[in-house]
Protein backbone atom coordinates (compact mmCIF):
# COMPACT_ATOMS: atom_id res chain seq x y z
CA UNK A 1 0.00 0.00 0.00
CA UNK A 2 1.20 3.46 -0.89
CA UNK A 3 2.45 5.09 2.31
CA UNK A 4 0.58 8.28 1.47
CA UNK A 5 -2.63 6.42 2.27
CA UNK A 6 -1.57 5.43 5.76
CA UNK A 7 -3.06 7.87 8.24
CA UNK A 8 -0.52 10.12 9.94
CA UNK A 9 -0.21 10.30 13.69
CA UNK A 10 -1.11 13.99 13.69
CA UNK A 11 -4.45 13.19 12.04
CA UNK A 12 -5.36 10.73 14.79
CA UNK A 13 -6.54 11.35 18.34
CA UNK A 14 -4.90 10.17 21.52
CA UNK A 15 -7.27 8.74 24.12
CA UNK A 16 -6.06 7.76 27.58
CA UNK A 17 -6.23 4.06 28.45
CA UNK A 18 -9.36 3.09 30.40
CA UNK A 19 -8.38 2.59 34.05
CA UNK A 20 -9.06 -0.16 36.57
CA UNK A 21 -8.84 1.41 40.06
CA UNK A 22 -7.84 -1.13 42.71
CA UNK A 23 -7.58 -0.52 46.44
CA UNK A 24 -5.81 -3.03 48.67
CA UNK A 25 -7.04 -2.76 52.27
CA UNK A 26 -4.55 -4.75 54.35
CA UNK A 27 -4.49 -5.88 57.95
CA UNK A 28 -1.20 -4.91 59.61
CA UNK A 29 -2.33 -5.54 63.19
CA UNK A 30 0.16 -7.03 65.65
CA UNK A 31 -1.15 -10.55 65.01
CA UNK A 32 0.29 -10.27 61.48
CA UNK A 33 3.84 -9.91 62.79
CA UNK A 34 6.50 -12.41 61.81
CA UNK A 35 6.15 -14.61 58.77
CA UNK A 36 2.69 -13.28 57.85
CA UNK A 37 3.76 -9.66 57.37
CA UNK A 38 6.93 -10.75 55.55
CA UNK A 39 4.92 -12.86 53.10
CA UNK A 40 2.33 -10.09 52.69
CA UNK A 41 5.10 -7.60 51.86
CA UNK A 42 6.57 -9.93 49.27
CA UNK A 43 3.13 -10.59 47.78
CA UNK A 44 2.30 -6.89 47.45
CA UNK A 45 5.67 -6.17 45.84
CA UNK A 46 5.09 -9.06 43.46
CA UNK A 47 1.65 -7.68 42.56
CA UNK A 48 3.11 -4.30 41.62
CA UNK A 49 5.90 -5.95 39.63
CA UNK A 50 3.47 -8.22 37.79
CA UNK A 51 1.29 -5.25 36.81
CA UNK A 52 4.35 -3.25 35.72
CA UNK A 53 5.45 -6.06 33.42
CA UNK A 54 2.02 -6.49 31.79
CA UNK A 55 1.80 -4.66 28.44
CA UNK A 56 -1.82 -3.58 28.90
CA UNK A 57 -2.36 -3.61 32.66
CA UNK A 58 0.61 -1.31 33.38
CA UNK A 59 -1.30 1.54 31.72
CA UNK A 60 -4.75 0.51 32.95
CA UNK A 61 -4.31 -0.56 36.58
CA UNK A 62 -4.14 2.12 39.25
CA UNK A 63 -3.46 0.91 42.75
CA UNK A 64 -3.86 2.43 46.20
CA UNK A 65 -2.95 0.68 49.45
CA UNK A 66 -4.63 1.26 52.81
CA UNK A 67 -3.42 -0.43 55.98
CA UNK A 68 -5.24 -0.88 59.26
CA UNK A 69 -3.40 -1.62 62.49
CA UNK A 70 -2.15 0.88 65.06
CA UNK A 71 -3.49 3.49 62.63
CA UNK A 72 -5.62 3.51 59.49
CA UNK A 73 -3.63 5.08 56.71
CA UNK A 74 -3.24 5.40 53.00
CA UNK A 75 0.30 4.14 52.43
CA UNK A 76 0.17 4.23 48.60
CA UNK A 77 -1.98 6.72 46.70
CA UNK A 78 -3.36 6.31 43.17
CA UNK A 79 -0.92 7.39 40.47
CA UNK A 80 0.92 5.93 37.49
CA UNK A 81 2.37 2.62 38.62
CA UNK A 82 5.89 3.41 37.39
CA UNK A 83 5.99 6.31 39.89
CA UNK A 84 4.79 4.29 42.86
CA UNK A 85 6.99 2.94 45.63
CA UNK A 86 5.58 0.40 48.04
CA UNK A 87 6.85 0.85 51.60
CA UNK A 88 7.64 -2.16 53.77
CA UNK A 89 4.55 -2.78 55.88
CA UNK A 90 5.03 -3.20 59.65
CA UNK A 91 2.66 -5.11 61.91
CA UNK A 92 1.43 -3.27 64.98
CA UNK A 93 -1.75 -2.47 66.91
CA UNK A 94 -5.41 -3.53 66.71
CA UNK A 95 -7.68 -4.43 63.76
CA UNK A 96 -9.81 -1.39 62.81
CA UNK A 97 -11.06 -3.05 59.64
CA UNK A 98 -14.28 -1.00 59.37
CA UNK A 99 -12.35 2.27 59.23
CA UNK A 100 -9.85 0.76 56.78
CA UNK A 101 -12.58 -0.39 54.41
CA UNK A 102 -14.36 2.98 54.64
CA UNK A 103 -11.11 4.77 53.71
CA UNK A 104 -10.60 2.37 50.79
CA UNK A 105 -14.12 3.03 49.52
CA UNK A 106 -13.61 6.80 49.89
CA UNK A 107 -10.39 6.62 47.86
CA UNK A 108 -12.06 4.60 45.08
CA UNK A 109 -14.97 7.04 44.90
CA UNK A 110 -12.64 10.04 44.77
CA UNK A 111 -10.59 8.38 42.02
CA UNK A 112 -13.73 7.77 39.96
CA UNK A 113 -14.55 11.46 40.26
CA UNK A 114 -11.01 12.32 39.09
CA UNK A 115 -11.56 10.14 36.02
CA UNK A 116 -14.92 11.74 35.30
CA UNK A 117 -13.45 15.25 35.56
CA UNK A 118 -10.56 14.30 33.28
CA UNK A 119 -12.73 12.45 30.73
CA UNK A 120 -10.94 9.16 31.35
CA UNK A 121 -12.90 5.92 30.90
CA UNK A 122 -12.75 3.40 33.73
CA UNK A 123 -13.84 -0.07 34.70
CA UNK A 124 -15.62 -1.15 37.90
CA UNK A 125 -13.38 -0.40 40.90
CA UNK A 126 -11.92 -3.32 42.84
CA UNK A 127 -11.56 -3.54 46.61
CA UNK A 128 -9.37 -6.25 48.15
CA UNK A 129 -9.64 -6.70 51.93
CA UNK A 130 -7.16 -9.02 53.68
CA UNK A 131 -7.27 -9.82 57.39
CA UNK A 132 -6.10 -12.53 59.76
CA UNK A 133 -8.49 -11.88 62.59
CA UNK A 134 -11.51 -10.12 63.96
CA UNK A 135 -12.30 -6.43 63.49
CA UNK A 136 -11.88 -4.33 66.62
CA UNK A 137 -14.23 -1.64 65.34
CA UNK A 138 -17.74 -1.55 63.91
CA UNK A 139 -17.89 -2.74 60.29
CA UNK A 140 -21.65 -2.26 59.80
CA UNK A 141 -21.26 1.05 57.96
CA UNK A 142 -18.57 -0.36 55.68
CA UNK A 143 -20.61 -3.50 55.04
CA UNK A 144 -23.69 -1.45 54.13
CA UNK A 145 -21.73 0.68 51.68
CA UNK A 146 -20.25 -2.42 50.04
CA UNK A 147 -23.64 -4.11 49.77
CA UNK A 148 -25.15 -1.03 48.11
CA UNK A 149 -22.25 -0.65 45.68
CA UNK A 150 -22.13 -4.34 44.76
CA UNK A 151 -25.91 -4.45 44.27
CA UNK A 152 -25.62 -1.49 41.88
CA UNK A 153 -22.71 -3.24 40.09
CA UNK A 154 -20.41 -0.38 41.08
CA UNK A 155 -17.79 -2.41 42.94
CA UNK A 156 -15.99 -5.73 42.76
CA UNK A 157 -14.90 -6.87 46.23
CA UNK A 158 -12.52 -9.64 47.30
CA UNK A 159 -12.45 -10.25 51.08
CA UNK A 160 -9.64 -12.70 51.91
CA UNK A 161 -9.05 -14.39 55.25
CA UNK A 162 -5.48 -15.17 56.35
CA UNK A 163 -4.92 -18.17 58.61
CA UNK A 164 -7.26 -20.09 60.89
CA UNK A 165 -8.09 -17.11 63.13
CA UNK A 166 -9.70 -15.02 60.39
CA UNK A 167 -13.40 -14.65 61.14
CA UNK A 168 -14.97 -15.67 57.85
CA UNK A 169 -18.48 -14.90 59.07
CA UNK A 170 -17.54 -11.28 59.71
CA UNK A 171 -15.72 -11.11 56.37
CA UNK A 172 -18.88 -12.47 54.75
CA UNK A 173 -20.64 -9.21 55.64
CA UNK A 174 -18.23 -7.51 53.21
CA UNK A 175 -18.89 -10.00 50.41
CA UNK A 176 -22.54 -9.89 49.30
CA UNK A 177 -22.18 -11.89 46.07
CA UNK A 178 -19.79 -14.69 46.92
CA UNK A 179 -18.42 -16.23 50.10
CA UNK A 180 -15.10 -14.79 51.29
CA UNK A 181 -12.09 -16.98 50.58
CA UNK A 182 -9.41 -18.13 53.01
CA UNK A 183 -5.80 -17.98 51.88
CA UNK A 184 -4.18 -21.40 51.56
CA UNK A 185 -1.36 -21.24 54.11
CA UNK A 186 0.62 -18.09 53.37
CA UNK A 187 0.21 -18.23 49.60
CA UNK A 188 0.21 -14.45 49.22
CA UNK A 189 2.34 -14.62 46.09
CA UNK A 190 -0.07 -17.02 44.41
CA UNK A 191 -2.99 -14.75 45.35
CA UNK A 192 -1.37 -11.58 44.05
CA UNK A 193 -0.26 -13.38 40.89
CA UNK A 194 -3.89 -14.42 40.31
CA UNK A 195 -5.05 -10.88 41.08
CA UNK A 196 -2.67 -9.30 38.56
CA UNK A 197 -3.80 -11.75 35.85
CA UNK A 198 -7.42 -10.94 36.64
CA UNK A 199 -6.75 -7.19 36.42
CA UNK A 200 -5.02 -7.74 33.09
CA UNK A 201 -8.03 -9.62 31.73
CA UNK A 202 -10.48 -6.96 32.84
CA UNK A 203 -8.36 -4.16 31.42
CA UNK A 204 -8.63 -5.82 27.98
CA UNK A 205 -12.36 -6.46 28.15
CA UNK A 206 -14.61 -4.82 25.60
CA UNK A 207 -18.21 -3.55 25.78
CA UNK A 208 -20.65 -6.32 26.58
CA UNK A 209 -17.91 -8.59 27.83
CA UNK A 210 -18.35 -9.88 31.36
CA UNK A 211 -15.02 -11.21 32.57
CA UNK A 212 -15.42 -14.48 34.45
CA UNK A 213 -13.08 -15.07 37.37
CA UNK A 214 -10.39 -17.66 36.81
CA UNK A 215 -11.81 -20.23 39.22
CA UNK A 216 -9.09 -22.79 38.46
CA UNK A 217 -6.49 -20.17 39.32
CA UNK A 218 -8.14 -19.54 42.70
CA UNK A 219 -7.31 -23.10 43.71
CA UNK A 220 -3.62 -22.18 43.79
CA UNK A 221 -4.09 -19.80 46.71
CA UNK A 222 -7.41 -20.52 48.39
CA UNK A 223 -9.00 -23.21 50.48
CA UNK A 224 -12.16 -23.50 48.40
CA UNK B 1 -11.92 15.96 -7.29
CA UNK B 2 -15.67 15.42 -7.15
CA UNK B 3 -17.71 12.42 -8.24
CA UNK B 4 -21.24 12.44 -9.53
CA UNK B 5 -22.14 9.16 -7.87
CA UNK B 6 -22.16 7.81 -4.34
CA UNK B 7 -18.98 6.08 -3.19
CA UNK B 8 -19.00 3.54 -0.36
CA UNK B 9 -16.23 1.46 1.19
CA UNK B 10 -15.51 -0.31 4.44
CA UNK B 11 -13.19 -2.68 6.24
CA UNK B 12 -12.96 -4.61 9.48
CA UNK B 13 -10.29 -6.56 11.33
CA UNK B 14 -10.32 -8.80 14.38
CA UNK B 15 -8.81 -7.12 17.44
CA UNK B 16 -5.79 -8.37 19.35
CA UNK B 17 -7.82 -9.59 22.33
CA UNK B 18 -10.10 -11.69 20.13
CA UNK B 19 -7.22 -12.87 17.96
CA UNK B 20 -5.45 -14.15 21.08
CA UNK B 21 -8.56 -16.10 22.08
CA UNK B 22 -9.18 -17.22 18.48
CA UNK B 23 -12.65 -15.72 18.50
CA UNK B 24 -13.95 -14.18 15.29
CA UNK B 25 -14.32 -10.49 14.56
CA UNK B 26 -17.64 -9.46 16.11
CA UNK B 27 -17.91 -6.22 14.15
CA UNK B 28 -19.94 -6.27 10.94
CA UNK B 29 -20.42 -3.59 8.31
CA UNK B 30 -22.12 -3.25 4.94
CA UNK B 31 -23.23 -0.80 2.33
CA UNK B 32 -25.69 -0.50 -0.47
CA UNK B 33 -26.10 2.05 -3.23
CA UNK B 34 -28.34 2.87 -6.11
CA UNK B 35 -28.12 5.72 -8.58
CA UNK B 36 -30.09 8.03 -6.30
CA UNK B 37 -29.27 6.77 -2.79
CA UNK B 38 -26.67 5.02 -0.72
CA UNK B 39 -26.57 3.62 2.79
CA UNK B 40 -23.94 2.29 5.15
CA UNK B 41 -24.43 0.31 8.36
CA UNK B 42 -22.22 -1.10 11.07
CA UNK B 43 -22.81 -3.19 14.19
CA UNK B 44 -20.53 -4.32 16.99
CA UNK B 45 -21.40 -7.66 18.55
CA UNK B 46 -21.34 -7.87 22.36
CA UNK B 47 -18.04 -9.17 23.70
CA UNK B 48 -19.22 -12.09 25.82
CA UNK B 49 -22.13 -13.26 23.66
CA UNK B 50 -21.20 -16.42 21.83
CA UNK B 51 -23.04 -15.67 18.59
CA UNK B 52 -22.87 -11.91 18.55
CA UNK B 53 -21.07 -11.74 15.21
CA UNK B 54 -24.18 -13.34 13.67
CA UNK B 55 -26.33 -10.76 15.44
CA UNK B 56 -24.17 -7.93 14.12
CA UNK B 57 -24.47 -9.33 10.59
CA UNK B 58 -28.24 -9.67 10.87
CA UNK B 59 -28.58 -6.10 12.17
CA UNK B 60 -26.44 -4.68 9.34
CA UNK B 61 -28.20 -6.61 6.59
CA UNK B 62 -31.68 -5.86 7.91
CA UNK B 63 -30.95 -2.17 8.29
CA UNK B 64 -29.51 -1.90 4.79
CA UNK B 65 -32.51 -3.69 3.26
CA UNK B 66 -34.83 -1.37 5.13
CA UNK B 67 -33.00 1.76 4.02
CA UNK B 68 -32.73 0.62 0.42
CA UNK B 69 -36.39 -0.29 0.16
CA UNK B 70 -38.06 2.17 2.52
CA UNK B 71 -35.83 5.24 2.76
CA UNK B 72 -38.64 7.63 1.85
CA UNK B 73 -41.09 6.08 4.32
CA UNK B 74 -38.51 6.01 7.09
CA UNK B 75 -37.49 9.59 6.45
CA UNK B 76 -41.13 10.69 6.57
CA UNK B 77 -41.63 8.78 9.81
CA UNK B 78 -38.56 10.45 11.35
CA UNK B 79 -39.71 13.86 10.26
CA UNK B 80 -43.19 13.27 11.64
CA UNK B 81 -42.63 11.25 14.83
CA UNK B 82 -39.27 9.78 15.77
CA UNK B 83 -40.86 7.45 18.36
CA UNK B 84 -42.80 5.73 15.56
CA UNK B 85 -39.64 5.49 13.44
CA UNK B 86 -37.66 4.02 16.36
CA UNK B 87 -40.36 1.43 16.99
CA UNK B 88 -40.53 0.56 13.28
CA UNK B 89 -36.76 0.02 13.07
CA UNK B 90 -36.61 -1.87 16.35
CA UNK B 91 -39.38 -4.29 15.37
CA UNK B 92 -37.73 -5.06 12.01
CA UNK B 93 -34.37 -5.67 13.68
CA UNK B 94 -35.83 -7.88 16.43
CA UNK B 95 -37.84 -9.88 13.90
CA UNK B 96 -34.63 -10.54 12.00
CA UNK B 97 -32.72 -11.42 15.19
CA UNK B 98 -35.44 -13.82 16.36
CA UNK B 99 -35.34 -15.52 12.97
CA UNK B 100 -31.54 -15.76 13.11
CA UNK B 101 -31.69 -17.10 16.70
CA UNK B 102 -34.09 -19.86 15.62
CA UNK B 103 -31.77 -20.83 12.77
CA UNK B 104 -28.74 -20.90 15.07
CA UNK B 105 -30.60 -22.54 17.94
CA UNK B 106 -29.63 -19.84 20.44
CA UNK B 107 -31.28 -17.19 22.59
CA UNK B 108 -31.88 -13.78 21.00
CA UNK B 109 -29.67 -12.28 23.73
CA UNK B 110 -26.72 -14.25 22.35
CA UNK B 111 -26.99 -12.04 19.25
CA UNK B 112 -26.60 -8.73 21.07
CA UNK B 113 -25.03 -5.95 19.03
CA UNK B 114 -24.95 -2.19 18.63
CA UNK B 115 -26.33 -0.37 15.58
CA UNK B 116 -25.05 2.51 13.46
CA UNK B 117 -26.36 3.58 10.07
CA UNK B 118 -26.39 6.52 7.68
CA UNK B 119 -28.23 6.89 4.39
CA UNK B 120 -28.36 9.69 1.84
CA UNK B 121 -30.83 10.29 -0.92
CA UNK B 122 -31.19 13.38 -3.04
CA UNK B 123 -31.23 16.27 -0.62
CA UNK B 124 -31.85 14.28 2.54
CA UNK B 125 -29.96 12.14 4.97
CA UNK B 126 -31.08 9.80 7.70
CA UNK B 127 -28.88 8.29 10.40
CA UNK B 128 -29.41 6.21 13.49
CA UNK B 129 -27.39 4.92 16.41
CA UNK B 130 -27.73 2.61 19.40
CA UNK B 131 -24.83 1.97 21.76
CA UNK B 132 -21.18 2.83 21.33
CA UNK B 133 -19.14 3.65 18.25
CA UNK B 134 -19.34 6.98 16.44
CA UNK B 135 -21.16 8.47 13.44
CA UNK B 136 -19.20 11.31 11.87
CA UNK B 137 -20.30 13.65 9.11
CA UNK B 138 -18.01 15.62 6.84
CA UNK B 139 -18.87 19.12 5.72
CA UNK B 140 -18.24 20.92 2.45
CA UNK B 141 -14.84 22.13 3.70
CA UNK B 142 -13.75 18.54 4.38
CA UNK B 143 -13.90 18.93 8.15
CA UNK B 144 -15.38 16.07 10.13
CA UNK B 145 -17.74 16.60 13.04
CA UNK B 146 -19.48 14.15 15.31
CA UNK B 147 -23.09 13.50 14.37
CA UNK B 148 -23.68 10.84 17.03
CA UNK B 149 -21.53 10.17 20.08
CA UNK B 150 -21.00 6.79 21.77
CA UNK B 151 -23.45 5.89 24.52
CA UNK B 152 -21.75 3.79 27.16
CA UNK B 153 -22.81 3.03 30.68
CA UNK B 154 -20.62 4.23 33.52
CA UNK B 155 -17.88 1.72 32.78
CA UNK B 156 -15.56 1.24 29.83
CA UNK B 157 -16.83 -2.26 29.11
CA UNK B 158 -20.54 -1.42 29.11
CA UNK B 159 -22.85 -0.17 26.40
CA UNK B 160 -26.37 -0.73 25.04
CA UNK B 161 -27.49 -3.34 22.54
CA UNK B 162 -30.45 -3.92 20.22
CA UNK B 163 -31.53 -6.90 22.32
CA UNK B 164 -31.58 -4.96 25.62
CA UNK B 165 -34.96 -4.27 27.27
CA UNK B 166 -36.20 -0.84 26.18
CA UNK B 167 -33.67 -0.66 23.35
CA UNK B 168 -36.16 1.06 21.02
CA UNK B 169 -36.13 4.11 23.28
CA UNK B 170 -32.34 4.34 23.05
CA UNK B 171 -32.18 4.47 19.24
CA UNK B 172 -31.06 7.97 18.33
CA UNK B 173 -32.26 9.17 14.93
CA UNK B 174 -31.02 12.10 12.87
CA UNK B 175 -32.42 13.50 9.66
CA UNK B 176 -31.79 16.59 7.62
CA UNK B 177 -32.31 18.08 4.20
CA UNK B 178 -29.23 20.25 3.76
CA UNK B 179 -27.29 18.67 0.91
CA UNK B 180 -24.67 21.36 0.56
CA UNK B 181 -23.52 20.88 4.13
CA UNK B 182 -22.74 17.15 4.06
CA UNK B 183 -20.21 15.54 1.76
CA UNK B 184 -19.85 12.24 3.54
CA UNK B 185 -20.31 10.03 6.58
CA UNK B 186 -18.08 7.65 8.49
CA UNK B 187 -19.36 4.98 10.85
CA UNK B 188 -16.87 3.44 13.21
CA UNK B 189 -16.95 0.79 15.91
CA UNK B 190 -15.41 1.65 19.27
CA UNK B 191 -12.17 -0.06 18.23
CA UNK B 192 -11.63 2.44 15.40
CA UNK B 193 -13.02 5.30 17.49
CA UNK B 194 -9.96 4.92 19.76
CA UNK B 195 -7.94 6.41 16.89
CA UNK B 196 -10.52 8.71 15.32
CA UNK B 197 -12.66 10.16 18.13
CA UNK B 198 -11.46 12.21 21.10
CA UNK B 199 -13.53 11.05 24.05
CA UNK B 200 -12.77 14.04 26.25
CA UNK B 201 -13.91 16.65 23.73
CA UNK B 202 -16.30 14.55 21.65
CA UNK B 203 -14.52 15.71 18.48
CA UNK B 204 -13.38 13.67 15.51
CA UNK B 205 -9.77 13.69 14.37
CA UNK B 206 -8.89 15.14 10.99
CA UNK B 207 -8.26 11.58 9.77
CA UNK B 208 -12.02 11.15 9.32
CA UNK B 209 -12.21 13.91 6.72
CA UNK B 210 -9.17 12.41 5.01
CA UNK B 211 -10.79 8.96 4.82
CA UNK B 212 -13.98 10.34 3.31
CA UNK B 213 -11.94 12.33 0.78
CA UNK B 214 -9.94 9.22 -0.18
CA UNK B 215 -13.20 7.33 -0.57
CA UNK B 216 -14.46 10.05 -2.89
CA UNK B 217 -11.28 10.31 -4.97
CA UNK B 218 -9.74 6.83 -5.14
CA UNK B 219 -10.76 3.85 -7.22
CA UNK B 220 -12.73 1.20 -5.35
CA UNK B 221 -9.76 -1.18 -5.24
CA UNK B 222 -7.50 1.62 -3.99
CA UNK B 223 -9.78 2.72 -1.17
CA UNK B 224 -10.32 -0.92 -0.18
CA UNK B 225 -6.54 -1.37 0.06
CA UNK B 226 -6.12 1.89 1.96
CA UNK B 227 -8.76 0.95 4.54
CA UNK B 228 -7.35 -2.55 4.96
CA UNK B 229 -3.84 -1.18 5.43
CA UNK B 230 -4.99 1.33 8.03
CA UNK B 231 -6.91 -1.39 9.86
CA UNK B 232 -3.74 -3.45 10.17
CA UNK B 233 -1.19 -0.68 10.69
CA UNK B 234 -3.12 1.97 12.62
CA UNK B 235 -6.47 1.09 14.16
CA UNK B 236 -5.74 -2.35 15.61
CA UNK B 237 -2.45 -1.01 16.99
CA UNK B 238 -4.33 1.57 19.07
CA UNK B 239 -7.01 -0.77 20.41
CA UNK B 240 -7.23 -4.39 21.50
CA UNK B 241 -10.87 -4.48 20.34
CA UNK B 242 -12.22 -5.46 16.92
CA UNK B 243 -12.19 -2.59 14.45
CA UNK B 244 -14.67 -1.72 11.70
CA UNK B 245 -15.15 1.38 9.61
CA UNK B 246 -17.45 2.19 6.71
CA UNK B 247 -17.55 5.45 4.75
CA UNK B 248 -20.03 7.02 2.38
CA UNK B 249 -19.15 9.93 0.10
CA UNK B 250 -22.03 11.98 -1.24
CA UNK B 251 -21.92 13.13 -4.88
CA UNK B 252 -21.23 16.81 -5.14
CA UNK B 253 -22.92 17.15 -8.51
CA UNK B 254 -26.70 17.46 -8.58
CA UNK B 255 -28.43 14.30 -7.39
CA UNK B 256 -29.45 12.02 -10.20
CA UNK B 257 -33.09 11.31 -9.66
CA UNK B 258 -34.44 12.74 -6.52
CA UNK B 259 -38.21 12.86 -6.76
CA UNK B 260 -39.71 16.32 -6.56
CA UNK B 261 -41.40 17.21 -3.32
CA UNK B 262 -44.99 18.19 -3.89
Amino acid sequence: MDEQYILRQEDLVDNPTARVPICLVLDVSSSMSGKEIAELNEGVQMFFNAIRSDDVAQYAAEIAVVTFGATVEKVVDFMAIDRQAVPALQANGATPMGAGVELGLDLLEARKQDYQRAGVDYFQPWLVVMTDGEPTDDIKGAARRIQDLVAAKKLVVFPIGIGASANMTTLGALSPNRPPLRLLGLNFKEFFSWLSRSVSRVSQSTPGESVALDVEGIKAWSQI
Amino acid sequence: MSRSSYQVAGASLVGRSHAAEQTPCQDAFGHTRKADMAAVALADGAGSRAQSQHGANAVVNTMLRLLRKDFDALYAMCAHDTAVARQFIYERLMRSLRHRARRLGCEVNALASTLLFAAHKGDRFLAGHLGDGVIAQVGADGTASTLSHPENGEYANTTYFVTDPGAQDRIRLYHSAKPSQVTGFALMSDGCAESLYQKRSGACGSAVGRLVAWNRDLKRSEIASALAANMAQVFTKNSVDDCALVVLSVPQAAPLSDPPVS
